[in-house]
């Protein structure tokens, strides 16, 4: 690689890679883990980057490397890893309520299968269409389909749980 | 967007939110990473010499080495695996392990059998691709640096030797020497007391037989499959591993004998309803522990291939992978805050450090000893504002 090209993807990681770790994290619920999935599909994008030359092909490569990378760990290490995560220091007295409805979101979230959550995590914080999902994952749409109501269904269960039960203690 | 939508993107964002700028030496890395590419090549064509270095200390057969399968860990009773069955512990205490000098991104991965040895990862100094590799011998703190980049250990057998993985390269490191094991796209899981490796190779399960030698294919039944081997007994006779069919898209927890024979374990059953898929992470003697999926999430599950017992956890989350000889697991409670032990017969809540702080960082159960009684991992700490390394102790 000559120099421009690398000054280039200098340039790429610098601008873009505070965005794709906010984005490995929450595929894969870990700050540890993000950092290396993100070194790792960056690493693939160097390997490659003669091919790929503009910056916004580059952030569509890294970021399906990603997903499939991420669900693929998945796959391959079941429960040999477990999440270690810090919350933001910010946390206001009215927002305590609201934290702790996010915690329990999040750790919902955490427990879905990867694909799953995947799908979640692209069309909720990416706001990608289902035809730029399916793309991503290289699945069918009906796929991402059945992913997101199977996802949707087991939280929304969840939920309805945990508000029928705190109504029952409020009355 | 009803209601829930809206839940879903405000947790996303404020989650996305906490993750501060990464990487100071970020793109430097990849750079030095990716022209490091073909120097790892060599590195592995250069490696049958160093080989024959380290498997002078590594015994190559099927067997437990002896002298090395034995020695018990320091202060820790270890002497619960032979005779009657043990009493459930009741009382567990944490200690911290040495942390090594910059000790950015100190992580325990995974434990010795006997509990003599712990090995974790932290950053090399100036890198954020670039890990050491640690080993705590009886809490005594040693630090590795490897070749190669995003070292991750993955297990130690009783001898103190390591196997682990990074970039799709599976390595030994033991006597001293490290040694890339042989193959296309490896990972090592696990390593018995006689020096048997197995993980995958090309997304097939496998076993090396010693460092130097070609991955055997694992058997696997009749069809198109994927998977891996997770764990091998420390005795080297049994290995468990995720088979997945990737036709039909499920997992199956498999088992393999050195005596030939092999069987997918029975998919558990919860509330009359069978899950969808299983994994298999560890096994000690007659326990294998994993996890059940079901339609939509997973469950922490272990078996017992002498009685043909499965069972359930659904208040556990992440187990470790590892699992006593009678069948104990480690793992979080289902919201992430706190560690429990589960025997048997009863589950107890770990302690956390003393300056634990459990809304913002979570304990980390890695591994557990073959007796049950020493556990190591990861615990939160308010004043590091991250996790350190740690050993419970259980009486």
């Amino acid at each position: 690689m000559d120099d421009s090209a690398e000054d280039a993807f200098r340039a790429f990681v610098t601008a873009r890679s505070p965005a794709l770790l906010r984005s490995a994290y929450l595929l894969v619920g870990d700050r540890s883990k993000a950092e290396d999935l993100l070194q790792v599909t960056l690493l693939k994008a160097f390997q490659k980057w003669r091919r790929i030359k503009d910056p916004a092909a580059a952030e569509g490569y890294v970021r399906r490397a990603m997903v499939n990378t991420a669900t693929s760990w998945w796959r391959s290490r079941p429960y040999r890893e477990r999440p270690v995560d810090t919350l933001p220091e910010r946390s206001g007295s009215d927002e305590i309520a609201a934290r702790i409805e996010q915690d329990a979101m999040w750790q919902h979230l955490r427990g879905l299968p990867a694909k799953q959550r995947a799908v979640l995590v692209l069309r909720y914080y990416e706001g990608m269409t289902e035809t730029e999902i399916a793309d991503a994952l290289n699945i069918s749409r009906g796929t991402v389909k059945s992913h997101t109501s199977r996802a949707l269904g087991s939280l929304r269960r969840q939920f309805q749980d945990e508000d029928a039960q705190q109504e029952t203690v409020t009355l | 967007m009803d209601r829930l939508d809206e839940r879903l993107s405000s947790t996303l964002e404020q989650r996305a939110g906490s993750i501060a700028e990464p990487l100071p030496y970020l793109a430097d890395d990849i750079v030095r990473m990716g022209r490091r590419a073909a120097r790892r090549r060599a590195w592995m064509a250069a490696a049958g010499g160093v080989t024959a270095l380290v498997l002078a200390g590594v015994p190559i057969v099927l067997s437990v080495a002896p002298g090395q399968a034995d020695q018990p860990a320091v202060g820790s009773t270890a002497e619960s695996t032979a005779g009657p069955a043990p009493v459930v512990p009741t009382n567990c205490a944490v200690e911290r392990l040495a942390l090594p000098a910059g000790g950015a991104r100190t992580l325990v991965m995974a434990m010795a059998p006997t509990g003599r040895y712990v090995v974790g990862r932290t950053a090399h100094p100036d890198s954020t691709s670039d890990f050491d590799l640690l080993i705590w011998d009886r809490g005594a703190l040693h630090r590795v640096d490897l070749p190669g980049e995003q070292q991750i250990p993955t297990d130690v057998n009783a001898g103190g030797v390591v196997v682990g993985s990074g970039n799709g390269q599976a390595w030994l490191y033991g006597g001293g020497a490290a040694v890339p094991l042989p193959g296309k796209r490896s990972s090592a899981a696990a390593i018995s007391d006689g020096g048997v490796i197995v993980g995958s190779d090309d997304g097939l399960p496998v076993l090396w037989r010693s460092a130097s030698g070609a991955p055997a294919a694992l058997p696997l039944p009749e069809g198109t499959w994927e998977g891996q081997a997770t764990d091998i007994t420390a005795d080297g006779r049994t290995i468990v591993g995720t088979i997945r069919d990737t036709k039909t898209n499920t997992s199956h927890a498999y088992v393999w004998s050195t005596d030939g024979t092999r069987r997918e374990l029975p998919l558990p059953v919860t509330d009359g309803v069978p899950a969808a898929g299983a994994h298999a992470a560890g096994i000690t003697g007659d326990w294998v522990s994993g996890a059940a999926e079901t339609q939509h999430t997973s469950v922490v599950a272990r078996w017992n291939l002498r009685t043909g017992e499965v069972q359930t956890l659904p208040d556990a989350h992440g187990a470790g992978g590892e699992i006593s000889a009678d069948g104990w697991m480690v793992a979080s409670d289902r919201f992430g805050n706190g560690t429990l032990l589960l025997s048997r017969q009863a589950t107890l809540r770990l302690p956390g450090l003393p300056d634990h702080d459990d809304a913002r960082i979570a304990d980390v159960p890695k591994s557990i000893s073959q007796d049950g009684l020493l556990i190591a991992g990861n615990a939160a700490s308010a004043a590091a504002k991250d996790t350190l390394p740690v050993l419970w102790r259980c009486t």
